[in-house]
């Protein structure tokens, strides 16, 4: 079966494939760069196996698997044509040693192809060609489809790869944010699906055409004009999206107009967010509660204060030790630059920072030695891997809540090393009781303590302890579980939905505890709580 | 400016800089990350090497050229692989993020390709 006549005609018909798709495939191309030349460079990288094969005139199979070797190392182009290169490498080894093929051997040639191609870079990226070659040798290699006739067993591979590249853009950001799957892993199901249609005698399916979709993701990208990014939902009988998308033009721009006649998604950035969610009206219903209106320009100037932030901890005078910290509210975070914090970084637990702002911020800093405080378990992760990535000497103080942040920033003094900073503050934070307390989004059962929507909900040290209607009900369980425990003082933290100064002083105080309240400003958590 | 920073730009509010080993931490995911790279040559060794697990490996050597940057890159290869496509293609794949994290050009990039082995 394996003979040079029936090798020719497969890679031919794996290049006819490859040229059929190329303009679609190059369209896909954002990743590693997007030069746009994946589809290309898989076709000439065939072209030049097939044009070798034309020459050879081996007799044996494995003289035959040998020249399919050399020539797709010689005649690779690109990116996508080396990783072809290396996965027909293995394929070839593995097929160069028997006459014929069934089930088993084409499981062990995909998972050639699959292992020669991870064995050849150092850090393997997935949601790449990379993740499609895997996937089909692992669909090859399931027991029933060994079990099958080789064309059947291939068509469950081809539709396995298929599967994969549709997948690609949750594994990989680049192509989410592009809106596109993987080009090289679009290209490498087409060239085995040209193998498998020439095995089967079937026509090749059309060709998709290339059409510029657009995503949100994708359109955020654009630079617009207009300030305000407008997001609605139109509920009706029969609204006609076209005309709907033709009533909107003229209000802004990186309009997308998606759903049926039932339900439709706009997306608008425009200087008249009103006038907008007025075209949705004249066709359907909208929903208030799904409206959602950004301004563009607030967050374009967050990026400018940050880039000012980053600045003022460059000029600063040089130091043995710098502090780092993350939080949500205005309040919060002046506290915390107060209390010594050269850099502090927005974000909390709904919007969690980057590896890369929180590295920013700690190559900013006019210090060797950095200490960072997360102040969220959720930030915990991002603050560690951005210790990782710098070259500076990083050290994570895994706070979890911005007033185990403020009292671990309170035992920060930068006349003194590192070492000793970073003992002082680990040892400042173990003796604190930390207490949140939560508005409920919806109902829940945390720890055992169940709240519906609405409720107050209690944390202290991380773990539920109670829940009602009432703040104050639940407040006043915190307070007898810190004067239990035999705490003095109490730093209370204010939050959007707190009550006011004076109600809250005079109710710690009818605890036996001395307080000291301050403005936070964090969103979701009306009271952040921390007692010594 | 300090020696080892870079000047990326200046704004109303003053100058935003980075430093080299910053830069080169950049060029250095990128090579480890292409495809045909199994390794980084840097200069440490042995137990040098296992304290320093984790940190960019110094297989990158970032200057400033004539307004932009010059890297060097010292990288191990897959045994067997197309080298003249792999350099190629390391080259563009660190110049595109390279300029794209620091606005920077990058005005040349000399690969070494110090060995070719297999992944371990």
């Amino acid at each position: 079966m394996i003979d040079l006549p029936t090798v020719r005609r497969l890679t031919a018909a794996a290049l006819g494939n490859i040229e059929r798709h190329r303009g679609r495939i190059n369209a896909l191309n954002v990743y590693p760069v997007p030069d746009g030349d994946t589809g290309t460079n898989l076709q000439k990288t065939m072209e030049g196996i097939v044009a070798e094969l034309d020459r050879s005139d081996a007799g044996t199979t494995a003289q035959l698997a040998a020249d399919v070797q050399r020539a797709a190392t010689m005649e690779a182009k690109g990116n996508s044509g080396v990783i072809l290169s290396t996965i027909v490498r293995g394929m070839a080894r593995v097929l160069g040693e028997g006459e014929r093929v069934d089930g088993d051997v084409l499981a062990e040639a995909f998972r050639a192809g699959a292992t020669s191609a991870y064995q050849a870079v150092k850090v393997p990226v997935e949601g790449t060609m990379l993740t499609v070659i895997r996937e089909m040798a692992e669909e090859a290699e399931l027991r029933d489809v060994r079990a099958l006739p080789v064309v059947e067993g291939l068509t469950r591979v081809v539709a396995r790869g298929d599967d994969a590249v549709r997948r690609t853009p949750e594994m990989l950001d680049k192509l989410r944010e592009a809106g596109v799957v993987d080009a090289g892993g679009a290209g490498l199901v087409e060239l085995v699906r040209g193998v498998l249609h020439a095995l089967s005698g079937q026509p090749l399916p059309d060709v998709p055409e290339v059409t510029d979709e657009i995503t949100e993701e994708s359109i955020h990208l654009e630079e617009s004009e207009f300030r305000y990014c407008t997001v609605f939902v139109v509920e009706g009988d029969a609204i006609d999206l076209d005309a709907l998308h033709a009533s909107l033009e003229s209000l802004g721009d990186s309009l997308l107009v998606t759903g049926d006649a039932s339900i439709a998604k706009v997306h608008v950035h425009t200087d008249e967010p009103e006038g907008a969610l007025d075209r949705g009206r004249a066709v359907g219903v909208v929903d208030a509660a799904r409206v959602e209106i950004g301004d563009m320009r607030s967050q374009a100037s967050e990026r400018e204060r940050w880039l000012a932030q980053l600045h003022a901890a460059a000029q600063a005078p040089p130091a043995e030790v710098a502090l780092v910290a993350v939080a949500q509210g205005s309040g919060n975070r002046d506290l915390l630059r107060s209390e010594g914090a050269e850099i502090v970084i927005e974000g909390g637990q709904t919007m969690n920072p980057s590896v890369g702002q929180i590295l920013e911020g700690v190559t900013a800093v006019n210090a060797d030695h950095v200490i960072v405080l997360p102040n969220n378990a959720n930030v915990r992760l991002a603050a560690e891997n951005a210790a990782v990535e710098s070259t500076k000497d990083v050290r994570v103080i895994a706070t979890s809540s911005v007033p185990e942040g403020i009292v671990a920033a309170f035992a920060f003094d930068a006349a003194k090393d590192v070492d000793a900073n970073e003992e002082a503050m680990r040892e400042a934070i173990g003796g604190v009781g930390v207490g949140e307390i939560v508005q409920a989004s919806r109902d829940a059962t945390v720890d055992g303590i169940t709240a519906v929507e609405g409720d107050y909900l209690v944390m202290l040290d991380g773990r539920a302890l109670a829940a009602a209607p009432d703040l104050e009900t639940v407040l006043d369980r915190l307070l007898d579980h810190f004067a239990q425990d035999g705490r003095s003082f109490v730093q209370v933290l204010r939050g959007e939905g707190a009550p006011g100064v004076e109600e809250l002083e005079s109710r710690i105080d009818a605890h036996g505890l001395e307080a000291d309240v301050k403005w936070g400003g964090q969103p979701h958590y009306p009271l952040l709580l921390a007692a010594e | 400016m300090k020696k080892g920073t870079v000047l990326l730009r200046e704004t109303a509010h003053g100058r935003v800089t980075m430093t080299t080993s910053a830069i080169a931490a950049i060029a250095g995911r990128a090579v480890e990350e292409s495809f045909g790279v199994v390794d980084q040559a840097g200069r440490r060794r042995g137990a040098m090497r296992l304290l320093a697990r984790g940190k960019h490996d110094p297989g990158v050597r970032v200057r400033e050229a004539d307004g932009g940057l010059a890297l060097e890159l010292h990288v191990v290869v897959d045994h067997g692989i197309n080298l003249a496509e792999v350099t190629a293609m390391v080259s563009s794949r660190v110049t595109y993020e390279v300029e794209r994290h620091t606005g920077l050009d990058v005005k040349a990039v000399e690969v070494h390709v110090d060995s070719a082995r297999r992944a371990e």
